[in-house]
């Protein structure tokens, strides 16, 4: 592995069954991304993306395959251990199209959240969280709950707490799916924009083209192959 | 302070930001500590009843009884042994068996007693029961003066009999009346007060005339007596057969000539016979019966104490069954250290027992009573099975409200595993939910169960007087002692103190565990097929 490349998959296949049926999602899928720079998977819905993301990610186990999460090698046969969770943590932020905010808590509590789960929540966290919220334009609704902020307002938060941790690699699956164009494309220039100043290697799984196209490495996602464009 | 973040999100879906609190939450803390109210509640009354009649057993016989095994005349020395021990406050030797009581046509056969009050108290509160039993007379142009009578009045001629005797037999003690004019009277202004009225005082028109000096007069037309009496001590007594005043203190002198009119009943007379009497009498021999005077009228508050009953003197009782020199058994009083608790005062009576050469038992009051106190427990005991399910009931619908929770939230689940969470803190979550919930309950529960203690008089009255009225509420009174009821805080009694404790505890452990199938449920999911739940 090239001492920059930050996460790395070899060989990746994943294959569902569902009763005597059974489907071939990835196939021997290789993907390898160097620090600070960015990646996008395009492909048909329930072509596997979001799967690959979730291997990625140790949310779910691969039948075969490696994975490399900065230099250290881990097992994706598996997902995580409960002594590799904290580690996941720290390397890995993901931001789903659905947002899942806790409605729960407010904006601030839902960003320090992460950290709150890897250690606690100090003053210099709550600064990291408001200097984010700043960063992503919505600063004014710390107190707020999510039920009350716009579908782009609650993906910018969703943003914010992705980047708490300071992660390594960023995993987006279709952060604008539910946003429309104009606000999709806000938040799209934020995430680059934010991936960009935090040094942050980005994933991006999207339909949209354009998007894709401002990563600097394109993918297709199809038949459980992934090919670069 | 640094809390575990599975606590916090738990406390957090409770109790979300920017409300006060969820509409389950509510639901379930109130239902939790309704629960824990009416339990301890519950239990905490009962304990109060047992408290309550614990005294009244003690006040009715003593904290034991010394029973001879065989007839003995060697009681003397026994009670004479007895008083002269620290720890023994007092000894009441007594008779005891069923007489005939007749008035005219009315009889009523009675459990008497004979008390020998001669060696100093007595270890029945004699003068509480004669107070538990006045009745005072009704009138319209008078009001009844009658002095309490006190067991210094128990002579051998004079018994006191319980009020069903005394309904049943139609007999009363003696009542004087202060009369007339002299009604709107206020004591003081003649300054003296009726004192005693003895048994043997007839009926009769009584006038009190002050003299002047330190002189009264004291006269009955109708009995053709008159006489000057001054005070010794502060009484102005007249002599036998003549009630006795008090001066009252301090005693400001009233105008000369100035007087007071009374009327005084008689006390009745009953006729008693022992079954020895009845044999004789039945073997056509002359037996005349004991004629007695009624001196008063008691009532004992333990029930179990024989309604019908009589206290007279040792030497009647004596006297009508012809047994003298016997001695039934001995009620016996303790020191607060041996009556103290139920060990201590067993121990006591074992050592009692052990270190006679005759043979004598010696009976703790709650050996005695053990079957009413298992009844009261298992009484006790019923009301916590009846109650458990209930709580058990609480439980499951919380159980049930957060498997909703779960099932609701499984992409939250999902997604705090993929921030990092350990699947078993995520789980942890559900089970803290029960845990709060429980908590905040018993803290609720505790504080109504502790406004219920405090308030019970004003609440039971509330209650009663709305559905019976104010008789229902002397009616309540009567038979259900619930105003007199000792129900202490628990602060003033680990016995109490117990109780909430053991009521909050379970209410908490409950609780939690019907958060553990719910947590389990969480801590099972796959973190991906969570997020991808629709």
């Amino acid at each position: 592995m090239n001492s920059s490349t930050i996460l790395q998959a070899k060989n990746v296949s994943k294959t569902f069954s569902l009763g005597n049926q059974s489907f071939k999602v990835l196939q021997s899928v290789n993907l390898s991304l160097h620090a600070g720079s960015s990646l996008s998977i395009r492909g048909e819905s329930g072509c596997g993306k979001t799967t690959l993301l979730n291997i990625l990610a140790r949310i779910e186990s691969a039948d075969t395959g490696e994975l490399s999460w900065g230099d250290q090698t881990v097992r994706c046969d598996r997902i995580a251990r409960r002594d590799e969770v904290a580690r996941r943590a720290k390397f890995l932020g993901v931001v789903y199209q659905a947002y899942y905010l806790v409605p729960e808590l407010d904006v601030l509590e839902n960003v320090t959240l992460s950290a709150r789960i890897s250690g606690g929540v100090d003053g210099s966290v709550k600064d990291r969280a408001h200097s984010l919220l700043q960063q992503m334009g919505v600063a004014d609704k710390a107190r707020q709950i999510p039920g009350k902020l716009s579908g782009g307002e609650r993906q910018r938060v969703a943003i914010a707490r992705a980047l708490l941790n300071c992660p390594e690699v960023l995993l987006a699956d279709e952060p604008t799916g539910n946003l429309d164009e104009r606000t999709g494309e806000e938040v799209m220039d934020l995430l680059l924009r934010a991936c960009s100043e935090e040094g942050a290697a980005l994933i991006l799984v999207t339909h949209n083209h354009a998007f894709a196209r401002a990563t600097a490495q394109q993918t297709v996602l199809s038949d459980g192959i992934l090919n670069e464009v | 302070m640094k809390i575990p973040w599975p606590l916090f999100l738990a406390w957090k879906q409770l109790f979300p930001s920017q409300k006060k609190v969820s509409f389950f939450s509510l639901l379930a803390v109130v239902g939790v500590a309704l629960g824990v109210n009416v339990m301890i509640v519950v239990v905490a009354f009962m304990k109060g009843f047992q408290h309550k009649f614990r005294e009244d057993i003690i006040d009715a016989q003593g904290h034991a009884r010394a029973i001879p095994l065989s007839r003995t005349k060697e009681w003397g020395i026994l009670q004479q042994e007895l008083l002269k021990k620290s720890e023994v406050l007092a000894v009441s030797p007594y008779l005891q068996g069923p007489l005939l009581v007749q008035k005219k046509d009315y009889h009523s056969v009675p459990l008497s007693i004979g008390l020998d009050l001669s060696a100093g108290d007595s270890v029945l509160p004699l003068d509480e029961f004669l107070q538990n039993g006045q009745m005072r007379m009704e009138t319209h142009n008078a009001i009844d003066v009658t002095p309490v009578p006190d067991s210094s009045s128990l002579q051998d001629d004079v018994v006191f009999v319980s009020q069903y005797v005394a309904n049943r037999l139609g007999v009363r003690p003696g009542a004087i009346l202060r009369m007339g004019e002299s009604k709107g009277m206020r004591d003081d202004t003649l300054g003296v007060r009726v004192a005693t009225l003895g048994s043997e005082v007839p009926s009769a028109e009584w006038e009190l005339e002050y003299l002047g000096g330190e002189e009264w007069s004291l006269s009955s037309f109708g009995l053709g007596f008159q006489t000057k009496i001054k005070p010794v001590g502060d009484l102005l007594d007249g002599g036998p057969g003549t009630p006795t005043f008090a001066l009252l203190s301090p005693f400001s002198p009233p105008e000369i000539g100035a007087k007071s009119t009374y009327q005084t009943f008689r006390a009745s007379t009953v006729e008693v016979f022992s079954p020895a009497m009845i044999d004789r009498a039945q073997a056509n021999e002359m037996v005349p019966p004991k004629e007695v005077r009624v001196g008063g009228i008691f009532e004992v508050p333990w029930q179990g104490f024989h309604a019908e009953a009589m206290i007279g003197s040792f030497r009647l009782l004596e006297d009508v069954r012809s047994s003298t020199g016997l001695c039934d058994g001995m009620f016996l009083k303790f020191s607060p250290e041996i009556s103290g608790n139920e060990e201590s005062l067993h121990a006591f009576c074992e050592e009692l027992e052990l270190s006679r050469s005759v043979d004598w038992a010696f009976v703790p009051w709650f050996v005695e009573n053990a079957w009413f106190f298992d009844l009261l427990k298992f009484e006790e005991y019923l009301m916590i099975l009846i109650m458990v399910p209930i709580g058990l009931v609480a439980a499951f619908a919380i159980a049930i409200a957060l498997m909703t929770t779960v099932l609701r939230k499984i992409r939250e689940i999902g997604l705090l595993v993929a921030m990092g969470g350990a699947r078993g803190m995520v789980g942890s979550i559900f089970c803290l939910q029960g845990f709060l919930i429980g908590l905040l309950g018993a803290v609720l529960g505790c504080g109504l169960a502790l406004l219920f203690i405090c308030f019970r008089d004003e609440i039971m009255s509330f209650i009663v007087v709305r559905i019976a009225g104010d008789e229902g509420k002397t009616g309540v009174a009567q038979f259900y002692d619930f105003y007199s009821l000792s129900v202490p805080y628990p602060w003033e009694s680990p016995e109490s103190a117990s109780t909430f404790l053991t009521f909050g505890v379970f209410a908490v452990l409950v609780s939690t565990l019907a958060g553990l199938i719910p947590a389990w449920r969480a801590s099972r999911m796959n973190p991906a097929d969570a997020l991808r739940n629709e």
